[in-house]
């Protein structure tokens, strides 16, 4: 276990292939061991002298003048990591040990200094609604889950996230399709005066179908034949759909009924009342006027591979009915009781603006609203109409579009200004489920209470058990582990024709999955990177090597093999690491170093020598495997260091080929995942490289809290966060590595509930 | 009968319109001596294969021994000739290579410094900037300096378009913003990218007659850009920047619904291809508005270009293939990054081959469109400048210099195309110096843009 720890420390700290620094420098320490080697190594052309790249040290002359230029020397921190500097050509080259005694000086000194300074929170760039929480909103806003957001142009990710304020721009295209999305909301919203048509039909018994109908029931088969109807759509609006049927006794899981609209799917009903006893499943759509045709279908749950036997499910119908539109539950949302006059108009804009803001309304805005409601008014227009003008002005306002944060005189002692309820509100809300706060949050805000940091680890437990956390997977997990890009990445069909459309679902379901009970049961955030279980259904079950998982839905499944396990091991992240025909020793192991050691190596130097250059004068260069190839490459110092532990790492995880299918051989060779790590650990098995890693407790730790913590506050990891950074893994060594405490920490750390106010100079 | 504005055709162009109303429109469309020039940059990601690219034959024989491969930029020459014998990727073009300049030599060399090759690749080809590292900071993009100059004089200032697939990553932290966008509204803001050519049709030809109307709209959009404006003086530092990207957007809404709310007809309109219309409209699948083959996609966008341009809607375009895919098309399956670094790999050399063919095919077929198409006494290909680059030349070195880059059309008859030109990489010309000569074509004087250090010669 000691030997394992070593290598964490190595991987976070240093790029060196070297022996971690056993002593631990102190300020004392720097006339008499650091600042010599300064001068030997650094002054020359960063001194008095030369000051190359305006870069002066000799002026730093104890410890405590750090502090004039911390920024400075986290950067040569980094460059010394990196072993960017002293340039590979300049002949005076440190030894290890003194480049490890500068770096843990380095390391101690700047950490010394965060503990002397006022604390920071840094400062989050006005951050726009990105389009999750946009559809969000709009849905609990008004009810209606319309996703408007799907047409607009894609977020730009910074980070490896959504939510970077820096990034996320607003183009004039965005702003039109802002524009054209009011409208589209406020048509499906709300209803012009007057009591409008209803559609209401039923469709049953020998109605249904012109034969087959038996005792007015239709055994509807499988995915062969659909009902249907032509409808009249009154209006813009929601409509139901009430579906009266039963499947076959005695099967598992339940029968699908997909309802479409003109031949686009609307809703997907699972019917699991048996025979004899049929009941009414339901579901609700938005529809446009016009004349439609309404089917149904019997769909099996998956497309089917070729081969597959049909699966024997039965549907038996009774009957149809739509009615709507059901316009009267957002309308009256929106409108409830209030009058129909000035007063009454004045209440609806009020309320609606106060919920899109997500705050009480300033001084003004509630008059401004009114004018609008005045102005269509005397353009003779009618109440709900003029209502819609103020409601239109609200979904286009920066107030909605953004969440503003304002730099008030409520200030702590270092300084920072203290967001307020509403604030923090919003900052919890759209940080755990990517949307607007809902009524309790708002509650506790305008009660003043969400400042008290117990209750805002309370309110965070109870919205990680909601089921709108489920965002928090979607757009956390799937962005860190990189989910997102399963949806489209496409390894070589030919090679291997296993990876099909069902088998990519259960790749990205199986992380989200894991993620998921992971959050939900409390456990530990350790079990991502090793654990003896996992979710599979039948197709991933099987691509495992796994047996007796029968299904199409997944599941937990306990382990045996100790080479499973852990994000690391699932095919979602395998392929993703992997080219289209084959592993990638290089993307998996910086896989590692970035997600699971929090210690991404520097990008190449520009004009590095290829691998076959490297190789040229051997003349059995096209023979040789990947491992050897690599050996070759890494012969370049300049390489060397990053890519001996990368590549070290990468081998590591061979066994998988590049759909994370279980192997010995490749190409008929017997694949050696052997290696031995910086610190002169073994290892020969997949399995027991993670083993190591899992090890690594506290590196795992605070990568994925600064992870968290560039999603939860929409801004770059800044010097400040170091040690409250350190204050989360702390907390979680002493809770378990528990999913809430990594929760509870991040929304009570100080950069989550302050901001630096700006400065005069950076005013404008 | 009364003039009808091209507004209300427009608006109505997406629903049944009478031949009789058109007629009636270009009768007030007498031809005009001079009708616009238009732009269209046709960008593609990746870099090209230079020994099959490059017209010089014999650069062709030397480097494709594995370690010249790698190095290979193509040979470094002065040339000013007929267009003869076409090379190997480029023989896509043999039908229009009289309207075609092969421009060879140009560079991005001052352009790139950012530590990632594939981020500057995208980020700096239209742009011509070195981006910042600590902060989003690129440059505007040629596409939106031409869409400056033409706001409020066509109806959409500029048409920005991108074809689903994959990007490079790009570097961590602000590099991959770089790496997604080639056009550049400002320093600072990413035009944003249209990709389903359904909502393009939409923007183009359906107007905007909703249920809050065009007066509405303004009287609404002008109080929040009050409330706006009072909001922004509250704010400082970046977040006055953002809502200042708030402000511009509104603006620019504005002004696009009050030139549609302009009632008087324009006699400069030209006649409107109703059939061409309905056709194109046709081709966009009712469901999803994108269509699953990737060059039906891709005929389909610059259909959509060119009724744009043909109807003055808009006079600069821009589409982008992001190249980060496999070409099942052209029977290659690996992705082109890892194929763009192919050490040498004879095989891997092939299908870059492939690749490269491809798009330039795809680019041709862009060119007969525009020559297909009558404007004024001529064809669009006539008035419009059409270029086809890349913002790498050996994606295996990251390479900035000897860019693969073509330029169809006649700019109003101040080009002369059927020429390759090779401006020599070792004198590292800038690409941006062509921009300057594109810009004065299209009726926007120019002395300086990006890293340029002067205009081109030898276009004319």
């Amino acid at each position: 276990m000691r030997s394992e720890l070593r290598f964490c420390a190595l991987a976070l700290l240093t790029l060196l292939p070297a022996a971690a620094p056993q002593d631990k420098p102190t300020p004392r320490d720097f006339e008499t061991r650091v600042r010599p080697l300064l001068e030997t190594y650094c002054i020359s052309c960063h001194g008095p002298k030369k000051q190359k790249a305006k870069i002066d040290l000799s002026t730093t002359r104890s410890e405590a003048d750090l502090a004039s230029n911390p920024d400075l020397w986290l950067r040569v921190l980094h460059q010394l990591r990196t072993r960017a500097m002293p340039p590979e050509d300049e002949k005076k080259q440190p030894a290890d040990a003194a480049r490890d005694l500068l770096v843990a000086w380095l390391e101690g000194a700047l950490d010394r200094l965060d503990e002397r300074s006022p604390k920071d929170p840094g400062r989050v760039t006005v951050r726009r609604l990105n389009r999750a929480e946009y559809n969000n909103t709009i849905r609990d806003l008004t009810g209606l889950d319309l996703r408007p957001a799907d047409d607009f142009p894609a977020d730009d990710i910074g980070d490896g996230f959504d939510t970077l304020g820096d990034v996320l721009s607003l183009p004039p295209l965005l702003l039109e399709r802002v524009v054209d999305a009011a409208d589209r909301v406020l048509d499906q919203a709300i209803v012009a005066e007057g009591p409008a048509e209803r559609l209401e039909k039923k469709v049953e018994g020998a109605a249904l179908a012109k034969d087959g109908v038996k005792d007015g029931v239709l055994d509807l088969p499988l995915d062969k034949k659909e009902v249907a109807t032509k409808i009249s759509v009154p209006a813009a609006g929601r409509y139901e759909i009430r579906v009266k049927a039963s499947q076959k006794k005695g099967v598992e899981g339940a029968a699908i009924v997909v309802v479409t609209v003109d031949g686009v799917d609307m809703a997907l009903l699972r019917v699991q009342a048996e025979q004899g006893k049929p009941e009414v499943y339901s579901a609700a759509f938005a529809l446009q006027a016009g004349e439609r045709r309404l089917s149904l279908r019997h769909s099996p749950h998956r497309a089917p591979n070729k081969g597959d036997p049909i699966p024997d499910t039965h549907l038996y119908l009774e009957s149809y009915e739509i009615v709507g539109p059901e316009r009267s539950l957002s309308h009256r949302r929106i409108f409830q009781s209030d009058p129909e006059d000035r007063d009454g108009a004045r209440k609806i804009l009020d309320r609606f603006a106060a919920r899109a803001f997500r705050r009480p309304l300033a001084p003004g805005e509630s008059d401004r609203l009114i004018a609008l409601y005045d102005d269509a008014r005397t353009k003779g227009k009618g109440f709900v109409p003029a209502v819609r003008q103020g409601l239109w002005s609200i979904l286009v306002s920066p107030h909605f579009l953004f969440r503003l944060e304002r730099d008030t005189a409520d200030r702590d002692e270092s300084g920072s200004v203290r967001l307020s309820d509403w604030e923090l509100a919003s900052r919890l809300s759209y940080f755990l489920w990517s949307t607007m706060p809902d009524a309790a949050l708002l509650d506790l805000a305008a009660r003043g209470k969400l400042r008290d940091p117990a209750v805002l680890k309370e309110q965070a437990r109870r919205m990680l058990a909601d089921p709108k956390a489920r965002a928090l997977v979607d757009n956390f997990a799937g962005q860190w582990l990189g989910l997102r890009k399963l949806e489209t990445i496409q390894p070589d069909h030919g090679m291997f024709p296993a990876f099909n459309e069902t088998l990519r679902r259960a790749m990205i379901e199986e992380p989200s999955l894991f993620f998921e009970r992971l959050m939900r049961d409390d456990r530990s955030i350790l079990e991502l990177v090793d654990a003896d279980y996992t979710y599979l259904n039948e197709p991933l079950a099987k691509h495992y090597g796994i047996k007796d998982v029968k299904g199409d839905a997944l599941r937990r499944v306990d382990l045996k093999d100790p080479n499973r396990g852990g994000v690391l091991t699932m095919a979602g992240i395998l392929t993703l690491t992997s080219h289209p025909t084959r592993t990638s020793a290089v993307k998996r192991g910086k896989w590692i170093l970035d997600e699971i050691l929090g210690a991404p190596p520097p990008p190449p130097p520009p004009n590095v020598p290829e691998l076959n250059e490297a190789s040229k004068d051997r003349p059995d260069a096209k023979a040789l495997s990947l491992r050897e190839r690599l050996e070759l490459h890494r012969a370049d110092p300049q390489c060397f260091g990053c890519h001996r532990r990368m590549d070290t790492l990468g081998l590591g995880m061979e066994n998988f080929d590049p759909i994370g299918r279980w192997r010995e051989n490749d190409n008929g060779k017997r694949i050696d995942v052997a290696g031995v790590l910086p610190t002169g650990e073994k290892f020969t098995t997949p399995g027991r490289l993670k083993k190591i890693l899992a090890g690594c407790k506290d590196d795992f730790a605070r990568a994925i809290v600064g992870k968290m913590l560039v999603y939860a506050l929409g801004r770059s990891i800044e010097r400040g966060d170091r040690r409250e950074i350190q204050r989360v893994v702390e907390s979680l060594r002493r809770n378990e590595y528990r999913f809430s405490t990594l929760i509870e920490e991040v929304v009570v750390s100080y950069p989550f509930r302050h901001r630096r106010p700006i400065r005069k100079e950076e005013s404008r | 009968m009364k003039p009808i504005s091209r507004r209300t055709v427009l608006r109505g162009a997406g629903a049944a319109v009478g031949l009789p109303l058109l007629e009636a429109m270009s009768f007030g469309a007498q031809e005009k001596a001079r009708r616009p020039v238009r732009m269209c940059f046709y960008v593609v990601g990746g870099g090209a294969y230079l020994p099959y690219w490059t017209i010089d034959g014999a650069a062709r024989e030397v480097p494709l021994e594995p370690k010249k491969a790698v190095e290979h930029l193509g040979p470094a020459i002065d040339r000013n000739e007929p267009i003869g014998e076409l090379s190997p990727s480029l023989q896509p073009l043999e039908k229009v290579k009289k309207d075609v300049l092969i421009l060879g030599g140009l560079t991005l060399s001052s352009a790139y410094g950012f530590e990632d090759g594939h981020s500057a690749e995208v980020g700096a080809l239209l742009t011509g900037a070195l981006f910042a590292k600590d902060k989003l900071q690129c440059g505007i993009s040629v596409d939106q300096v031409a869409a400056r100059h033409f706001e409020g004089k066509t109806s959409l200032d500029a048409l920005v378009i991108g074809l689903n697939g994959g990007r490079p990553g790009g570097a961590s932290g602000l590099g991959r913003v770089y790496a997604q966008h080639y056009s550049w509204r400002s320093a600072t803001t990413p035009t944003g990218e249209e990709r389903n050519p359904k909502l393009v049709f939409e923007r183009l030809f359906r107007g905007r007659a909703r249920k809050s109307d065009d007066a509405d709209r303004r009287s609404v959009l002008d109080s929040v850009l009050d409330e706006a404006k009072r909001l922004q003086a509250t704010v400082g530092g970046a977040d006055r920047m953002k809502l200042d990207e708030y402000l511009t957007a509104v603006r620019d809404v504005e002004r696009r619904i009050e030139f549609a709310s302009k009632r008087a007809p324009d006699p400069d309109a030209p006649a409107l291809d109703e059939g061409g219309i309905k056709e194109v409209e046709g081709r966009i699948p009712a469901q999803k508005g994108i269509p699953e083959s990737y060059v039906d996609y891709d005929r389909l966008m610059i259909d959509l270009i060119a009724l744009a341009f043909q109807t003055d809607t808009t006079r600069v375009a821009m589409l982008s293939h992001t190249g980060y895919r496999a070409y099942p098309e052209v029977g290659v399956k690996k992705g082109h990054h890892d194929l763009q670094h192919h050490e040498g790999d004879p095989e891997k050399r092939e299908e870059l081959r492939k690749i490269d063919a491809f798009n330039v095919g795809l680019f041709s077929y862009a060119i007969e469109k525009f020559a297909s198409i009558r404007d004024g006494e001529g064809t669009l290909l006539d008035q419009s400048m059409l270029m086809y680059g890349s913002g790498m030349s050996n994606g295996n070195r990251h390479s900035r210099e000897n860019l693969p880059i073509l330029l169809a059309g006649r700019a109003g008859g101040t080009i002369s195309p059927g020429r390759y030109v090779d401006y020599n990489w070792k004198k590292l010309t800038p690409l941006s110096n062509l921009y300057v000569e594109m810009l004065t074509r299209a009726g926007i004087p120019t002395t300086k843009f990006g890293d340029s250090t002067g205009g081109l010669a030898h276009l004319a």
